[in-house]
């Protein structure tokens, strides 16, 4: 037990020194064809780097693996289109992540295809696409939670969450820039109840959101 | 706990089929096609279909509990979209407590 915790801090140790050797910045951030994957870290002076360094022993961070696509929705007369978004995890075996019949791959979120805006819906589209090209990308955050293991006691696990700011209140959370266009990570409070949102979607004035 | 061990599944022989064709990786459209053609040979079936079959799975699943879905409407009083989505968070506890990739988990970096 105490060997894997030494395992555990020594890993802990070596982002945060890879994190400092690199000075800082993302520096890894794959975006493919068809999905992309998070693997990097932090702005040197950025609160995951201190968030590293107080909470990172005997915790485990935890890679998140998103994935999107699109798809049409044949239920449906109309010609309708769905964008998928899946997510995994990284400290899963790859053989197994990768199985079709494991299903280790879950749908997270069903968002729809936007429609196309016109007039002054448009260029405040254009003009905010505009700003986020202008602002570098950054971690921004860490989620501390202790989250029950299947062969063993709670461990603590940290999930970097996510990616890119930009400082336009009451908007500046979180963002993930997907294959297709942008999608918002909002939270409405600490560590809880995150969601996905299509930025261009900012023109709306109306949220309401139920369990199903 | 239900009375009945066997519960969603009306009976062991319907539990049992259950499993064999989830364990034998049979596909979706196959199983759709087996049930079409009456090839189940009883009526007793709680299952008809691959999707009634995973509806009694996922009940069975002790962690179904973090796929709760949610669903959102956002309205600017001329476009109203419906969006669903899960909460990550519970996404995540759900792929690490389920107990399916237990083997498959490792917490430090391998070779």
């Amino acid at each position: 037990m105490r060997l894997f915790g030494n395992m555990i801090r020594v890993w802990s140790e070596y982002i945060l020194r890879y994190i400092r050797r690199t000075g800082g910045g993302i520096h890894r951030y794959e975006i493919g064809p068809d999905m992309f994957q998070v693997v990097g870290v932090a702005s040197a002076n950025s609160p995951l780097c201190s968030s590293i360094e107080s909470e990172a022993h005997g915790s485990t961070v935890l890679p998140i693996i998103g994935l999107s696509d699109q798809t049409p929705l044949t239920n449906f007369l109309e010609d309708t289109k769905a964008w998928l978004v899946y997510v995994t995890i990284g400290n899963m075996l790859s053989p197994t992540r990768n199985s079709p019949v494991k299903m280790p791959i879950l749908l997270l979120a069903l968002l729809p295809v936007l429609p196309k805006f016109t007039g002054e819906s448009a260029r405040a589209d254009k003009a905010q696409e505009q700003m986020n090209a202008d602002v570098p990308p950054t971690v921004f955050d860490l989620h501390q939670q202790n989250v029950k293991t299947s062969p063993g006691p709670p461990r603590g696990v940290m999930v970097p969450l996510v990616l890119l700011v930009h400082p336009d209140p009451p908007w500046s959370t979180f963002s993930v820039k997907f294959q297709k266009g942008w999608i918002r990570m909002d939270r409405s409070g600490p560590h809880s109840d995150i969601f996905l949102m299509p930025l261009s979607l900012r023109h709306y004035n109306r949220w309401s959101q139920k369990e199903r | 706990m239900t009375a009945d061990p066997w519960n969603p599944f009306s009976s062991e022989d319907d539990f049992s089929l259950a499993s064999w064709l989830v364990r034998t990786k049979v596909a979706k459209a196959q199983m759709d096609a087996y049930f079409a053609e009456g090839l189940s040979g009883t009526d007793s079936r709680s299952f008809w279909s691959a999707y009634t079959m995973r509806q009694h799975l996922d009940v069975l699943d002790p962690f179904g509990e973090y796929l709760v879905w949610r669903e959102a409407v956002i309205d600017d009083g001329q476009h109203a979209i419906t969006l669903y989505y899960r909460n990550i968070i519970d996404c995540v506890r759900y792929l690490i407590r389920q107990v399916a990739y237990r083997s498959d988990m490792v917490y430090a970096p391998i070779r």
